[in-house]
C-alpha cells in the first residue's frame, strides 16, 4: 500500500458515507448556484459594447438562463 | 450475438456520395478567395454566432462518441448522459461570459499564446508540445478508430478507409482552414443530429414508446437498477458514481475542455465579434441540451430490443442495422461520417495552428508575411496529415488489440487538469508568476502520471488498484489539478511577483489587440 491509497481509501469511505438526498441537493445546488451568478451578472459581460442589435435574440443572459434551467429541471427529474 | 454489417441499397449509397461530395466542394469553394494567415487560421474573423455553436458541438462529438456513449447508455444508463449535459453546459456558459471575452481582446490565436502573454514563454512552450503531441497523436487514432468502425458498420477495408478520410478531410482543410472546417461542421451537426433524430423516433416507434422501453428495461433485474438515474451512488460499479462525475468532470475535466481546448476555443476566437463569439458558446450549450437524447436514448433503445448484446459498444450499429429501413440507413450513415470527419478536421486544423504560430512564427521567423503564415498553415497540415495516415497504419499493425486508444486518452487526462490550473491562476490571482505556473503544470503532469502508473501496474506490485472504477481519468484529472494549483500558489509566493503588466489584460477596458 502507497500513501495514496490511505489518502483515497479514507476519502472514498467519506464520500460513500454521504446520504444520496445530500448528493441530489449538492447537484441541484451546483446548478441553483450558476443560474444565481448569471442572473446577477453585469450588463457590460454580456451585451459587448461593438453590438448595436437590440431584442431577445441578442439577450444571452435569458439564453444562458434557459439552458442552466433546463438543465436544473433535468438533475430534479432523473 | 454478432455485430451486423449493415447492408446499403442504392439509395444509401447515393445519399452518402452526396454528402461526401457537398462537403468538400464547400470547403474548396471557401478556401479559393484565401490571401493571408489571419483567413486560414481565424476565418478573417468573420463567422457567425450559429455556425462557430453548431461547430462547437460537432468538434466535440465524434463518430465513436456516437457509438462509445450509445454503448455506455446500453451498459450503465442515462448517467451516460452527464457527459454531454453537466459535463459541457456549465462549463460553456461560464466560458462564455468570463473566459472568451478575454481571449478575444487580446487578439490571441492560440491557448499557449496566452501563457506567454500572462506568464512567459516557457510556459507557452510547455503547453504547445503537450497540446502539439496530444493532438497530433490523436488525429492517428481518430482516423484508426473512424477505420474500425466503417469496418463494422459497412464492411468496408481499414486501409481503404484511413485514406479515404484522411483524403477528404485533408484536402478541404488544406484549402478553407478554419472557415471551411466551421462550415462543414455546421452541416455536419445537422446531418448528425438528424441522422440520430431518425434512430431514437423509429427505435422507439418500435418499442411502442417510453413507457413500453421502461418497462422492459426494469424487467433485465439488477442489472439495470440504476438505468434511469442521472446520479449514481459513489460505491456502485460504474465509471459514472456521482464523485467522479461532479469534481471530476464538472469542476475539472469539463471547464478544461471548454476554456482550454485549443481546438475548441480557437473556433470562437474566429467569430465576427466578441459578441458573436459569446453567443456561439451560448447556442451551443443549448444544442447540448438536445445531445444525449438522440446519442443516449438510442442505447436505451437497444438495452430494451436487444438484452442480449455482448458488447455495448454494437449497440448502435445493431439498431441501425435492424430498425432503419434503406434510405434512412444512408441517412445515418452519413451522419456516422459527418461526426468523424468533423473532429478530425478541427484537431487538424488546430495542430496547424499551433505549429505555425507558436513555433515557425515565435521561433523561425518572426516577421513572417501574411503569405508565409497561410503557406506555412498549409504546408503543416498536410504534413501532419500524411503523420496521421502513418500512424493510424502503424496502430494497425502493431497495436490493434491493446490499450492505445485508451492510453491516448489518458493522455488528455495528464495536461488538461494542470493545464486549467494554470488559467484559472492567470486570470484570478494576479501573484502567480511565469515560475509558479511551469513548476504547478509540469508537477501536475508529473501526479497524473504517477497516479496512471500505480492504476495501471498495481496487480504487478501486488498492491491493491488507486481507484475502484473501471476507468479512472476522472480522478487524474482531479488529482493533478490539485496538485497543479497547490505547486502554483507555493512556487509563486516563494519567488519574485512577474511585472504588473502581465495582468493588465484582465481589465476589461484594456486595449490590447495584436497577437505576438
Amino acid at each position: 500500500m502507497t500513501p495514496f491509497h490511505y489518502i483515497g481509501e479514507f476519502i472514498r469511505q467519506l464520500l460513500i458515507a454521504i446520504p444520496m438526498v445530500m448528493v441530489r441537493i449538492l447537484f441541484v445546488a451546483f446548478f441553483l448556484t450558476l443560474i444565481i451568478w448569471v442572473w446577477r451578472l453585469p450588463r457590460e459581460r454580456w451585451v459587448p459594447a461593438q453590438n448595436g442589435e437590440t431584442g431577445l435574440s441578442t439577450h444571452l443572459k435569458f439564453w444562458a438562463l434557459l439552458a442552466l434551467g433546463i438543465q436544473l429541471a433535468i438533475y430534479l427529474i432523473f | 450475438m454478432e455485430t451486423p454489417t449493415a447492408s446499403l441499397a442504392v439509395i444509401d449509397l447515393v445519399i452518402i456520395a452526396v454528402y461526401l461530395i457537398g462537403t468538400v466542394a464547400l470547403g474548396l469553394a471557401i478556401g479559393w478567395k484565401f490571401k493571408s494567415g489571419r483567413d486560414f487560421f481565424l476565418a478573417g474573423r468573420s463567422l457567425p454566432w450559429w455556425a462557430v455553436g453548431m461547430s462547437l458541438v460537432a468538434s466535440d462529438i465524434g463518430g465513436t462518441d456516437i457509438i462509445g456513449v450509445g454503448g455506455a447508455a446500453y451498459r450503465h444508463g442515462i448517467s451516460a448522459a452527464n457527459f454531454e449535459w453537466i459535463g459541457c453546459v456549465p462549463a460553456m456558459i461560464v466560458a462564455a461570459f468570463v473566459f472568451i471575452p478575454v481571449f478575444y481582446r487580446m487578439g490571441i490565436y492560440t491557448i499557449p499564446e496566452f501563457m506567454e502573454k500572462r506568464y512567459n514563454s516557457k510556459v507557452r512552450m510547455a503547453l504547445a508540445v503537450c497540446w502539439l503531441a496530444f493532438m497530433a497523436c490523436n488525429l492517428g487514432i481518430m482516423l484508426f478508430a473512424s477505420a474500425k468502425m466503417l469496418n463494422v458498420l459497412l464492411g468496408w477495408s481499414s486501409t481503404y478507409s484511413i485514406l479515404l478520410t484522411a483524403f477528404l478531410v485533408g484536402i478541404y482543410t488544406f484549402s478553407g482552414g478554419l472557415k471551411a472546417v466551421v462550415y462543414t461542421d455546421t452541416i455536419q451537426c445537422a446531418v448528425m443530429i438528424c441522422g440520430c433524430l431518425l434512430v431514437l423516433i423509429l427505435g422507439l416507434k418500435d418499442l411502442g414508446g417510453w413507457e413500453s422501453m421502461m418497462t422492459k428495461i426494469n424487467n433485465l433485474g439488477e442489472r439495470t437498477t440504476y438505468h434511469d438515474d442521472l446520479i449514481i451512488p459513489a460505491d456502485r460499479d460504474s465509471p459514472f458514481v456521482w464523485p467522479g462525475i461532479l469534481f471530476g468532470l464538472a469542476l475539472i475535466l469539463s471547464p478544461a475542455y471548454w476554456i482550454g481546448n485549443q481546438a475548441i476555443v480557437q473556433r470562437s476566437l474566429g467569430a465576427k465579434n466578441l459578441f458573436q463569439a459569446q453567443a456561439a458558446f451560448v447556442w451551443g450549450s443549448l444544442l447540448k441540451t438536445v445531445i444525449p437524447i438522440i446519442i443516449v436514448i438510442p442505447g436505451l433503445i437497444a438495452l430494451a430490443k436487444f438484452p442480449a448484446l455482448v458488447d455495448g459498444d454494437h449497440a448502435f450499429p445493431t439498431l441501425v442495422a435492424q430498425v432503419l429501413p434503406a434510405g434512412f440507413r444512408g441517412v445515418f450513415l452519413a451522419a456516422f461520417i459527418a461526426a468523424l470527419m468533423s473532429s478530425i478536421d478541427s484537431y487538424l486544423n488546430s495542430a496547424a495552428t499551433v505549429i505555425t504560430n507558436d513555433f515557425y512564427l515565435r521561433y523561425f521567423n518572426r516577421s513572417a508575411t501574411d503569405r508565409q503564415l497561410l503557406n506555412m498553415g498549409r504546408g503543416s497540415t498536410v504534413v501532419l496529415m500524411i503523420w496521421a495516415v502513418f500512424f493510424a497504419f502503424w496502430i494497425l499493425r502493431v497495436g490493434e488489440g491493446t490499450p492505445i486508444f485508451a492510453i491516448f486518452q489518458t493522455l488528455l487526462a495528464f495536461f488538461q487538469g494542470p493545464a486549467l490550473a494554470v488559467i484559472l491562476c492567470g486570470f484570478f490571482w494576479k501573484r502567480a508568476n511565469g515560475f509558479g505556473a511551469l513548476a504547478g503544470f509540469l508537477t501536475g503532469v508529473a501526479m497524473a502520471v504517477t497516479l496512471w502508473v500505480i492504476q495501471q501496474w498495481h496487480e504487478a506490485w501486488g498492491i491493491q488498484p488507486l481507484f475502484k472504477v473501471p476507468e479512472a481519468f476522472l480522478y487524474f484529472s482531479v488529482w493533478a489539478f490539485l496538485t497543479s494549483l497547490f505547486v502554483i500558489v507555493v512556487a509563486s509566493l516563494l519567488t519574485k511577483p512577474d511585472d504588473l503588466e502581465k495582468t493588465q489584460f484582465l481589465n476589461p477596458e484594456s486595449t490590447v489587440t495584436k497577437p505576438s
